[in-house]
């Protein structure tokens, strides 16, 4: 849970800086994690970028103000989406909602037919919950590669999100 | 003649990690990091809220490590240093990271804000706004040292506590 002084700061300060400062030391993190899955340290990156080393050490500090063509170099070299676009998001979020609505209409439908009303709306809202509930970390799930799978957690915030974000779309 | 200086704790900087503090003189009504708001906030306003959210930044998820201040030989500054990255996002650079923040960082739960001012070359001294304020903090960074080592400032966690025997005191 944040501080209060923390999220009244962010109230003041307009969002395109709070995105500045928190995407520089997101994309460097991103960055981390990238190369410890390839097993790749700051030297390999360097090299590859045609950089010297003490520059990449920098970036990864999280301190550096990324350029997009920064950014382009590094998910070329590394061969990932260090990027991903909000329509893209929204794509995905569509697909999958689509297809669990088809399965929570499946699902009402048995419902309907085996119980009445007031059993097959409580039997509704449960499915609902549960089934978006495992969605979720289903959909989070194809976030991790699989050799880290297990070694990362996931933050209840973001589980939380998720959760909000695909009961309430 | 020499005013008093009090630390002043800012209730509304009281983060996670970090807690923050300001100098205010005795003879007057704002505080140093009042002031410096006050100064800068409507010229460089974008500057003033990137320093604005690196300290809500390192107060709230990181603390206070001395790699994200610039070293300033017993004081430190913000914004972050970048300098050896200044040729890949010069515009930035320069619409940003010109004003300086002076510090005082006591602990990784401890910084002190002062004031600041625009660099205006690479040598601080050079720098009008910069210099008169870096002295001023600088000053303040040694007689906290001394206090510290004389047991009148003591340190506990995110709390100051001090002597009433030992006053910073500085010439206007």
């Amino acid at each position: 849970m944040a501080s209060k002084a923390y999220l009244n700061a962010l109230k003041e300060i307009p969002k395109e800086i709070q995105q500045d400062v928190i995407g520089s030391i997101s994309i460097a993190n991103e960055i981390h994690l990238i190369l410890k899955q390839k097993d790749l340290c700051a030297a390999d990156l360097a090299r590859m970028l045609n950089k010297s080393e003490s520059e990449i050490s920098k970036w990864l500090t999280g301190l550096h103000n990324f350029t997009f063509r920064t950014v382009r170099r590094i998910s070329e070299v590394l061969e990932v989406d260090l990027v991903v676009t909000n329509s893209t998001k929204i794509a995905e979020y569509e697909q999958r909602l689509e297809k669990l609505q088809k399965e929570i209409n499946i699902l009402k439908n048995e419902a309907d037919s085996n119980f009445g009303f007031d059993e097959s709306l409580n039997f509704t809202v449960s499915s609902l919950l549960h089934e978006s509930t495992s969605k979720a970390d289903r959909y989070l799930a194809n976030f991790i590669p699989h050799e880290t799978n297990g070694n990362i957690k996931i933050k209840a915030e973001t589980k939380s999100t998720m959760y909000y974000q695909v009961s309430n779309c | 003649m020499k005013s008093e200086i009090s630390i002043v704790l800012r209730r509304d900087l009281d983060f996670t990690k970090v807690r923050y503090y300001t100098l205010k003189f005795g003879d007057e009504n704002k505080t140093e990091l009042d002031k410096f708001y006050d100064n800068y906030q409507d010229e460089y306003s974008k500057s003033v809220y990137f320093i604005k959210m690196w300290i809500a930044e390192i107060g709230e998820k990181f603390s206070a490590e001395s790699k994200y201040f610039r070293p300033e030989d017993n004081a430190s500054a913000l914004p972050p240093p970048t300098k050896e990255l200044r040729c890949l996002d010069i515009e930035l650079d320069q619409e940003n990271m010109n004003l300086r923040l002076y510090c005082i960082v006591l602990s990784p739960e401890i910084v002190i804000l002062v004031n600041g001012g625009i660099k205006e070359s690479d040598a601080t001294r050079d720098s009008p706004t910069c210099w008169k304020q870096y002295s001023f903090t600088s000053s303040i960074a040694s007689q906290i040292n001394r206090m510290i080592k004389q047991g009148d400032l003591v340190i506990k966690g995110k709390m100051l506590k001090r002597s009433k025997s030992f006053n910073l005191t500085y010439k206007k």
